[in-house]
């Protein structure tokens, strides 16, 4: 941020005169420690959760594309985030999966937005190309550090059955 | 199975009609209906198709079956839909035609605001399965008087 030095700006607490008079008050050295700690702990970790992460998602991303027809792959198969894997259903909407998954202790997310104030599909997916019906069906699922192999394939085992099941209930015929 | 405690945004009832559709048509190969209707728009995430079976004496729908393309609260509107105008020996089709969505509204519990529209299309597909059994019949009738 740049601040011409012609103007005063209002500090952010009031009190003593630390950091040109914008923020008052002694920092926290001991946060300021701990905080670095945790930055050395994260990076030590960034590259080899990646590398599992990786793994798990390109695993799973097959699996289910072989698995249950009729599903794509929304983004690059490789240039992604290593934990983010976004997949669309044709013949079933977003929300109405996630809300079944959830039934089985399965938390991930959709790209409808479908409890926001926003009912439209993901501009992003549409503007990747996809069609209303499978923007609408598209299930985002992101890996955090406590997921493993073993939960993944729970998932593998259910999401199809899911997906199923709401297809035959749609009023969309594949 | 693990259980699992969340917060629903919906009220029991849309829950339960959500998890336990009541009168989907699965399969429609064998089923004669005598009407059906499709209302909806991929657009804005929600299809439902209404599948009815009428009472010829007493005008009354017998049966009603539906298949729902859209999130939990549109399922929910259209099993509940359906048990509507199936219950008390059925609802004559006059009546049905004039279902209002609040009627469906109500029974649910409410609805969260933003997912208002989706019940009023099960009630439009219903309406646009009743018309077309009047078509169907007008066409028998026409059918009979002049061999």
């Amino acid at each position: 941020m740049y601040v011409n030095q012609d103007y005063r700006i209002e500090p952010l607490i009031v009190g003593g005169s630390q950091e040109m008079g914008l923020r008052a008050g002694t920092e926290n050295t001991a946060l300021i420690v701990g905080f670095s700690e945790a930055l050395k702990l994260a990076e030590k970790l960034r590259k080899k959760e990646s590398r599992r992460w990786k793994i798990l998602r390109d695993s799973f991303i097959k699996k289910v594309l072989k698995t249950i027809p009729l599903s794509q792959l929304n983004g690059h198969s490789q240039e992604r985030l290593p934990n983010n894997i976004n997949i669309s259903f044709a013949g079933i909407e977003g929300e109405s999966l996630v809300l079944k998954l959830d039934q089985y202790g399965i938390s991930v997310s959709t790209g409808s937005a479908c409890t926001s104030t926003d009912l439209t599909p993901s501009h992003v997916l549409l503007a990747l190309g996809l069609p209303e019906n499978l923007a609408h069906g598209s299930l985002r699922l992101t890996l955090g550090r406590k997921t493993t192999k073993k939960d993944l394939d729970y998932v593998l085992k259910i999401l199809p059955q899911v997906v199923e099941e709401l297809r035959k209930m749609s009023a969309i015929r594949l | 199975m693990k259980k699992i405690k969340t917060n629903w945004l919906y009220s029991q009832t849309v829950k339960e009609h959500f998890l336990n559709p009541k009168n989907v048509l699965w399969d429609e190969t064998n089923y004669q209906a005598d009407g059906k209707g499709t209302n909806g728009n991929p657009v804005c995430g929600d299809i439902m198709s209404v599948w009815i079976k009428v009472d010829e004496k007493t005008q009354k729908i017998k049966d009603c079956k539906w298949r729902t393309y859209g999130c939990a609260s549109a399922i929910a509107s259209t099993s509940m839909m359906s048990l509507i105008v199936t219950e008390k020996g059925g609802m004559p089709l006059k009546k049905a035609l004039n279902l209002k969505p609040q009627e469906i509204l109500k029974r649910l519990g409410g609805l969260p605001a933003l997912k208002f529209h989706c019940s009023v299309l099960g009630q439009a597909a219903l309406k646009e399965a009743i018309n077309d059994y009047f078509k169907k019949r007008k066409r028998n009738q026409k059918t009979e008087a002049f061999p």
